[in-house]
């Protein structure tokens, strides 16, 4: 497995020592990712010509974007880009009726939770799939088991939780006829003490954790499984993501243990697991 | 020309004979498994039967919800159930996870609607869509009328819009904040609506991301000239008052759209009534705009707790009405009834008895039967309410 980093600005210089794979999101066209311009990833891509760049483009598109989305498409085919993670699938459309050369990641989010879906997608001419957060250990074991797709999963950060296009900080801050500057905003069920992170940018309103996602455990059962690993910087101070990712590296390069690596990373970032081990249920009646 | 179809959700077999009798053309239904209404009462095989039997009988259809994300430990069982509930004589499948528009497409005579959960808004997504055999597309809530024209002139795919009802706040299938809050899972049918919970933002209190119902009985008209198919009202857990009203409702504006009389006054009139059933403030949301403060809901989970519906008939002999009781009225209060034929009789309560027909002076036990005589020939599943 690899380690996919997902930067929040263009200092890949910094982790180059660590991973020369790097995903981002496409300015305008992505929902919980750093953004970069076509011109940004050019520069990327020139100064950093041997890296693997992941882009996320997985906003829902509508008909008013799909002409320059066509032109930001048929611009990234001409770069070496390592593949594009799609959520709607007017991409997967337009790459294959345009028959541009690009290589595709299913990135549905949430809905990434099942080996039938991940064939599905691997008939269709994807390369990767992108796992959902809300899936066990156990549950992502089997998609490997079953698929020969690529397999990406998500094991440290804050993971993108709901997007909604509505504004719905401001349009709250208006109503209250208030002002409110604050890019990251914190909310706090009532009468609860978890939060949970709140933004607003072009493309409306995404909720986040409020505690980091450590699926260390997870990682290191996966390892020979997955093909990549993300580790999320956003909201994560840069020291700390660094060590976590050189405790990452470490690991891999057979330089820590697998209790020494656990350690590590709760020491820095707490134990919070997401659904690693945790079923979530959907029925509530007897 | 075929008219556009009025889509109605039915929790159980009653709902869906309801629902058949008040107006609407098709139903869409939810079996034990597979549903995004897990905690619904939902259709067992049996009724699924019944129920597409007593709808076909009256030439509507019926649809099955199968719009779960699959998880793989869901998906072992559901190929042996599509075929039960084919045999069961359901019309078309509702899905949202792609790998069984292939399947079923292959191997049963049925129609693919792909469920609003895949959130599909525009017209390059709808032509893949088509190409891959979906016979009916529910967009995303968020399209637009622009996008909406746009997506049926050139496609010339069927498409579904919702019409009435609750609003998700977030994309549909990008929400899992029931998973985070509750454990719950939102795309399998557990959605615990977080959105409705109060929260604290930053130093402020009461913050809210709830959404205003939707209602685009202004925009009926409108959407049938686009080419709309179907027209769906949202609500698989409503009661059978609720559906009976909303739905009549409903047909009264799409056939008067048909019959060019749908004047301002029956309009605002319907509109009147369609407003008193919520018990929300409502908006057409995305329709002509973005989304924006005045389609948020910010008095937390206070809902208008509305008790108009008194009962439902649900048995007679000769004149004596078997009901099942919903909300208190009393000897000498006035009613209304209103029936599938659309007629509204007003009425004195003049006797009252429990189910062993002994008199009595109030009906005060919600779900309990009691019985009433009533001179006048009433269909059954016609309803009582307090007089509008």
């Amino acid at each position: 497995m690899k380690l996919l980093l997902k930067l929040k600005d263009q200092e890949f210089g910094n982790f180059l020592k660590f991973s020369s794979s790097f995903l981002i999101g496409l300015k305008d066209y992505s929902v919980g990712y750093s953004e970069f311009s076509i011109k940004d990833i050019k520069k990327i891509l020139e100064d950093y010509p041997d890296i693997e760049l992941f882009i996320s483009i997985n906003k829902n598109i509508f008909n008013k974007d799909l002409k320059d989305l066509e032109e930001k498409l048929k611009e990234l085919s001409k770069l070496k880009i390592k593949a594009i993670l799609f959520y709607d699938l007017s991409i997967l459309s337009l790459v294959t009726r345009l028959n541009l050369n690009i290589s595709l990641c299913y990135h549905q989010t949430h809905m990434v939770v099942n080996y039938n879906i991940c064939k599905f997608y691997k008939n269709l001419g994807c390369e990767y799939a992108f796992l959902s957060t809300e899936i066990m250990e156990s549950e992502m074991k089997e998609i490997s088991e079953k698929t020969d797709i690529k397999l990406l999963a998500y094991f440290i950060g804050h993971p993108v939780i709901s997007h909604s296009k509505r504004k719905l900080v401001s349009n709250f801050y208006n109503y209250k006829k208030k002002i409110n500057d604050k890019k990251i905003n914190i909310i706090k069920e009532k009468g609860k003490e978890r939060e949970y992170l709140i933004e607003e940018n072009s493309v409306g309103t995404n909720i986040y954790t409020g505690s980091v996602l450590n699926g260390t455990k997870a990682f290191i059962n996966l390892k020979d499984e997955l093909s990549y690993a993300v580790l999320d910087e956003t909201f994560i101070e840069k020291d700390v993501y660094l060590k976590i990712v050189s405790y990452y590296k470490d690991y891999l390069d057979g330089k820590l243990l697998d209790l020494k690596l656990e350690k590590r990373i709760e020491d820095l970032i707490g134990s919070y697991d997401g659904f690693f081990y945790q079923k979530t249920i959907y029925k509530v009646k007897k | 020309m075929k008219r556009v179809e009025l889509l109605s959700p039915a929790g159980d077999l009653e709902r869906l004979k309801i629902a058949c009798i008040y107006g609407a053309d098709a139903i869409y239904i939810g079996g034990q498994d597979y549903s995004l209404r897990a905690n619904a009462n939902n259709f067992s095989i049996e009724d699924i039967n019944e129920g597409c039997k007593f709808a076909h009988n009256l030439g509507k259809k019926v649809y099955l919800t199968l719009n779960i994300v699959f998880h793989n430990e869901d998906i072992s069982g559901v190929y042996d159930y599509i075929k039960l509930v084919v045999d069961a004589g359901i019309d078309a499948f509702i899905v949202s996870d792609l790998f069984l528009v292939n399947y079923i497409k292959k191997n049963f005579q049925v129609e693919v609607h792909l469920s609003t959960q895949l959130s599909v808004s525009n017209k390059e997504s709808v032509m893949f869509l088509k190409n891959l055999g979906v016979d009916r597309i529910v967009l995303a809530r968020e399209v637009g009328r622009n996008d909406l024209k746009e997506i049926i002139k050139e496609t010339k795919m069927d498409i579904e819009v919702f019409i009435h009802g609750a609003m998700c706040t977030f994309v549909s299938g990008r929400c899992v904040l029931s998973n985070y809050f509750t454990g719950r899972d939102s795309n399998r049918g557990g959605c615990a609506q977080v959105c409705r919970f109060c929260f604290d933002i930053n130093d402020e209190e009461n913050f809210s991301m709830a959404v205003k119902d939707l209602n685009m009985a202004r925009f009926i008209s409108d959407m049938i000239e686009l080419g709309v198919k179907s027209f769906k009202i949202e609500g698989r857990m409503r009661s059978p008052f609720y559906l009976a009203v909303v739905l009549s409702s409903y047909r009264r504006i799409i056939d008067a759209s048909y019959n060019h009389n749908l004047s301002d006054e029956i309009l605002e009139k319907e509109i009147k009534i369609l407003s008193r059933v919520s018990n929300r403030e409502n908006s057409s949301h995305f329709y002509l705009k973005d989304a924006d403060v005045s389609d948020q809901y910010y008095i937390g989970r206070g809902e208008a707790s509305n008790q108009d519906y008194l009962g439902i008939v649900v048995d007679k002999k000769d004149n004596i009405y078997t009901i099942r009781q919903r909300n208190y009225f009393k000897i000498h209060d006035k009613i209304e009834i209103i029936t599938p034929n659309m007629d509204i009789i007003s009425l004195d309560v003049t006797n009252l008895y429990n189910e062993k027909m002994e008199e009595i002076e109030v009906a005060n036990q919600a779900d309990s039967i009691i019985k009433m005589k009533i001179d006048l020939n009433l269909p059954l599943f016609s309803m009582i309410r307090v007089p509008y």
